[in-house]
């Protein structure tokens, strides 16, 4: 099963482990590629070449102006992602045709941050939505709870829609990796069915990753590249 | 005084289908048996609460967990096979080490999962 964890930090972000061992660790639980995160604020650096294929995700963590910034960092990223949690960005995340991912929309709530309307202006502006299995693992008894049911509301709104979803380990260090069938089935508990659960680690992260790097060599002109 | 008896084996129709989950323990340390037997139900219970547990009769075989290598069998029914596996994907610390449970695969039967995944291979049939 080919798989990509596209939520992965090292320690020139806010990670605990090198990219090297990041890389290496990712390769023994047979994943094919991973998205290195750093966020929109740091300069970009080549990445190394290792056995296995690492993404350049650009991270925006911001209060405003989603649009302006992704537009701005469009040409450079490989994945452009939001840092959601607060309602007014995630909604601007998935009505910008420049940011393809949205990272935990439920982070930090007491509802699941998404609604029908984002959910569907997600699916015409080809955002996916993340299901953070670290959030699951390190959350405890009720506050678990909450976060099981935010993803679970999630999943069926984007199910209704037709919103892609993608599941990461959002991993800090080497230790919240988990290989890609069990973050499948994570997903596949919370409502998806087994077959599209296991795309959302497999198909769905690599199209994203294909379609980008396309538009990027200037292979691909439909979409979102500007003039 | 009546004699204890047991009751009869169930024919094949009604008994319960079972798979059995062939997994490997990635840690800081060299984890023992009992310190996984407790990791495990610990996140079972917690993940999937006393009755989701019950549903997925999980057993870890003991004869077939292998202190060197790390790897052992779960038996559980069939059709909860995603819950346990994400159960074991919750494990995130046994005893005082970092670990994470990573699995090899799923068989039918415990000759195959030794067969395939715990290289444990019936010399009768080397040719």
């Amino acid at each position: 099963m080919s798989a990509y964890d596209l939520h992965v930090y090292t320690s020139h972000t806010i990670g605990e482990n090198s990219l090297e061992e990041m890389a290496s660790f990712a390769k023994r639980l047979g994943f094919l590629g991973i998205g290195v995160v750093r966020f929109h604020t740091d300069p970009k650096k080549e990445l190394p070449k290792t056995d296995i294929d690492l993404v350049d995700v650009v991270l925006i963590k911001a209060d405003k102006n989603i649009e302006e910034i992704a537009s701005s960092i469009r040409k450079e990223a490989e994945i452009i992602a939001v840092y959601g949690g607060n309602y007014e960005i995630n909604r601007q995340a998935c009505e910008s045709k420049y940011v393809d991912i949205l990272f935990h929309p439920e982070f930090g709530r007491n509802d699941s941050g998404l609604d029908h309307i984002c959910a569907r202006a997600a699916h015409d502006s080809n955002t996916a939505i993340e299901i953070n299995v670290r959030e699951i693992i390190e959350s405890y008894k009720k506050g678990r709870t909450r976060v099981l049911l935010s993803m679970k509301r999630n999943i069926m709104l984007c199910k209704k829609y037709g919103t892609n979803i993608i599941t990461t380990s959002s991993a800090l260090s080497k230790w919240n990796m988990r290989s890609g069938r069990e973050l499948a089935s994570i997903s596949y508990l919370l409502g998806l069915e087994l077959g599209n659960a296991i795309d959302t680690v497999g198909k769905i992260p690599e199209e994203i990753v294909k379609i980008n790097r396309e538009k990027l060599m200037q292979k691909r002109f439909e979409g979102v590249i500007e003039e | 005084m009546l004699e204890d008896s047991r009751p009869k084996t169930l024919p094949p129709s009604l008994r319960d289908k079972g798979r059995y989950i062939v997994f490997e323990i990635i840690s800081e340390n060299p984890v023992e048996y009992k310190d996984f037997l407790e990791a495990f139900w610990n996140s079972m219970v917690m993940f999937l609460g006393e009755l989701g547990s019950s549903d997925c009769q999980a057993r870890i075989l003991k004869n077939l967990y292998d202190q060197k290598s790390q790897r052992g069998v779960i038996r559980c029914k069939h059709d909860m096979v995603e819950h346990v596996r994400s159960s074991l994907s919750m494990i995130t610390m046994i005893g005082e080490s970092r670990t994470l449970i990573r699995i090899n695969g799923v068989t039918g039967t415990i000759k195959a999962a030794r067969n395939k995944y715990l290289a444990m291979r019936d010399l009768r049939s080397f040719k």
